[in-house]
Order: C-alpha cells, then sequence, then structure tokens
C-alpha cells in the first residue's frame, strides 16, 4: 500500500512540477526559494497523502501560498532597507514596452508576500476574493485591503498605471 | 478585464515563465514527510501521556558523556530531527527572563546524514532518531542555554484563529564571535544539510535547524507548518535537556 501511495506520489510530483514551480517562483521571486518552497510543500503533501490523495494540487497550492505569507511574516521581523537616494521611476504611462515590462514585474517582486499572493491568486489565478480569503486563511476584508495596498504600491511605482478601476473586482 | 487588469495579469505571466524546471528530490520528500507524519501521531501520542516530555529530556539530561558509536539508548523524538530543517530567526531578547535554564549545549556543523548507524570515527554523531547518524565538520562551540520556551506570537494567528507559537532560545556561547561567524556562514549556504547547525546534548544529536543569517545570542527558533504549542513544548524540553 505504501509503496503505491509512493508511486503516486511520485507521479503526480513529475507530472504536476513544472506547473508548480511556476507558482512557486511567481510567489517567491527566485528559483532556489521557488524549489524550497515547492519542495516543503510536497513534504507536506506526502505527510497527508493518504487523505489529500484524489485532489493533490490544491493542497500544494494551498500549502505553498501559506507558507510564503507565513515565511515573509517570520523574515519581515527584520529590519527594512534603507537606501541613500529614491531609486528612479520611469515618468512615460507604461505601454507594452519590455521596460515597462520588466518595470512592472520588479515592482510586482518588490511587493511582500502576502500582498503578491493576493494578486497573483486574483489576476493570475483569477479568482474571486471569497476564494482567495479561503487559500490564504484570512478574512475577505483582509484580501480587500492587502490588494487595495497592493496596487497602492504598484502606483506608487508606475505612477502612470491607472489601477482604479481593478480595485472593483470582487 | 480591463487593460491594466490584463498588463498585471500578462506581468506575473511572463515572470513565472522565467521559473527553471526543477530537480524535484520526490524520494526525500516522501520519507521526510512519511517520517513527520510518523512523528506527529508520536507527538500525539506523547501530549495524551503527559509525562512523554520528561521521559524524552531525562535521558538526555543525564547522559553527561558521549554514547557510543552506533547506538544510543535515547527514546525516539517525539517532535524532531526527523522532518525538514527548523528555520531559526532572530528574536527579542527579553523574553529571556521568563524561561531560566542553564543547560550546556555543542554547536557544529552539519557536513551530511545517513539513515545508518553511526561509524567509529570521531566526525560522527548519533541522532536521537535510531539508525540516524550525523556527520560534522569545522569547529565544536559549546554554549550555555540561558532560556528557552515556548512564547506566543503576538497578533498573529493561522487560517482557522487559532494562535501561532513559537520557540525563543538565549544562548550564552563560550566564544561569540566564533559563534556569530559560524552561522553567517552557515546562513549563506543555500543546500541542506550543510546549512544546518546540529545541537549535541549528551553525545547525541537533538536538533539540527538551519541557518538563515547570522544569530545574535537571543533568537528565535521558528518551526514551519501549523504546530501546537505542546509540540513546541516537547521540542524546546529536548533542546533544553
Amino acid at each position: 500500500m505504501d509503496q503505491q501511495a509512493r508511486r503516486d506520489f511520485a507521479e503526480f510530483a513529475a507530472a504536476r512540477s513544472g506547473e508548480l514551480i511556476r507558482l512557486a517562483y511567481v510567489l517567491t521571486g527566485n528559483q532556489h526559494a521557488a524549489e524550497d518552497l515547492l519542495q516543503n510543500a510536497l513534504t507536506r503533501a506526502a505527510a497527508h497523502w493518504e487523505r489529500i490523495h484524489s485532489a493533490p494540487e490544491a493542497y500544494v497550492r494551498q500549502i505553498m501560498y501559506r507558507e510564503q505569507v507565513s515565511w515573509w511574516r517570520r523574515r519581515s521581523r527584520r529590519p527594512e532597507t534603507t537606501m541613500a537616494q529614491v531609486p528612479d521611476r520611469p515618468a512615460e504611462r507604461p505601454g507594452t514596452s519590455v521596460e515597462d515590462r520588466l518595470t512592472l514585474q520588479d515592482a510586482l517582486r518588490a511587493l511582500p508576500a502576502r500582498k503578491r499572493a493576493v494578486l497573483v491568486l486574483r489576476y493570475l489565478e483569477d479568482l474571486p476574493e471569497a476564494q482567495v480569503a479561503d487559500i490564504l486563511g484570512c478574512s475577505v476584508g483582509t484580501v480587500r485591503s492587502q490588494a487595495h495596498k497592493a496596487l497602492a504600491q504598484l502606483r506608487s511605482a508606475l505612477p502612470s498605471l491607472d489601477l482604479t478601476t481593478t480595485e472593483a473586482r470582487s | 478585464m480591463t487593460g491594466q487588469d490584463q498588463q498585471i495579469s500578462d506581468a506575473l505571466r511572463e515572470m513565472a515563465a522565467q521559473a527553471r524546471t526543477p530537480r524535484l528530490r520526490t524520494d526525500i520528500a516522501w520519507r521526510a514527510g512519511r517520517r513527520r507524519r510518523r512523528t506527529a501521531l508520536t507527538a500525539a501520542t506523547a501530549s495524551v501521556t503527559g509525562a512523554a516530555v520528561a521521559a524524552v529530556a531525562v535521558p538526555l539530561a543525564v547522559a553527561g558523556r558521549p554514547a557510543p558509536s552506533g547506538s544510543h539508548s535515547v527514546p525516539p523524538l517525539a517532535t524532531g530531527t526527523a522532518g525538514p530543517g527548523y528555520h531559526v530567526s532572530l528574536g527579542p531578547p527579553e523574553v529571556a527572563q521568563y524561561f531560566p535554564s542553564k543547560s550546556m549545549v555543542a554547536l557544529q556543523q552539519v557536513a551530511s546524514v545517513s539513515r545508518k548507524s553511526c561509524p567509529n570515527e570521531s566526525h560522527s554523531v548519533p541522532g536521537n532518531t535510531p539508525g540516524t547518524c550525523f556527520f560534522v565538520t569545522g569547529p565544536i562551540l559549546t554554549a550555555k542555554i540561558e532560556s528557552i520556551g515556548v512564547v506566543r506570537e503576538r497578533g498573529v494567528h493561522q487560517g482557522g484563529g487559532q494562535p501561532v507559537y513559537t520557540i525563543a532560545v538565549t544562548i550564552a556561547p563560550a566564544n561569540p564571535a566564533q559563534f556569530r561567524a559560524l552561522t553567517a556562514k552557515l546562513g549563506r549556504i543555500r543546500s541542506a544539510p550543510r546549512n544546518e547547525l546540529a545541537w549535541i546534548k549528551g553525545g547525541v544529536v537533538v536538533d539540527n535547524p538551519s541557518t538563515e543569517g547570522q544569530l545574535p545570542d537571543s533568537f528565535w527558533l521558528s518551526v514551519p507548518g501549523s504546530q501546537t504549542k505542546a509540540h513546541l513544548e516537547q521540542v524546546a524540553a529536548v533542546l533544553e535537556g
């Protein structure tokens, strides 16, 4: 029985690791942290395989979201980074140029983990607020406030990006 | 979807596409996961008996000298070296006063971990799970555990509204500069188990937390995942000896 479960687990990991590592990468912003996050999520999935083997991916995704937010919470006790000068910001309206896209990606990477997780769930996974709240284990109000702050932070990095309409999504 | 929504969505997709397919260690994940399950079950049983903490802690505290290589009488730890490494992060020194302790611990970098009994050589130390052997490297540091205890993280809750606990540790290294240098070195290493610090008491590795960066004398020992207070108290009891 255990051997069969082990094979099922290995098959699941092999089949879905490509998709899962992309999610982990978006959440963490770098390859090493993404691999650590995924490996840890798979370890926890293995521990509960009997219970989750019929739908393991949803479990692994939820673990990744929550672990990443919790990891950031632990790390965030460290002092913030200080800079001698405010970094340059683009003056032009972001369009579809490579520079604009990279600027937006940098701004997304700079978001704290919880805010980035909310945006990933809403804009990449296209989930409603209630489901985002369920996955992250918080209230809908928290999701709204985190999304609001995240968009404000993006707007701060990209002043010409008009994000007002996106906040009405639910 | 608005144009701005689309921009954010596209940017996230482009970020996702930058990920490289990992060489996943599914075997390791599976074994670690199953050990985690077994230790969790053991911990649940132990919390019912109530005396389990003492049963684990006492043999470690009174051992006093290195256990013979390859075998030791310490019962399996109900909490944890077998699971994924613990993450050590910075913490407040002020909690120290609440958890007085004065036991000694030896600290050394982990080089590798074997699932076999230790061979007769000086660089290996048995783990507290039977059949586990730690190969250690570098200088052996000694430290007095000034305090250790489980504290509730204020203002932080798990998904179901349950409180989150962590372990607060304060130690007095015999050589603080060497301790800071070693933890800084481990913090720069990305791969386990070489980023882990073996806590050796009574000739046994009682824990092997991974280290995220240079540590001062006071820090938190955070155990990933949803750990109960009783579980963490068992970990703290074993470390305290």
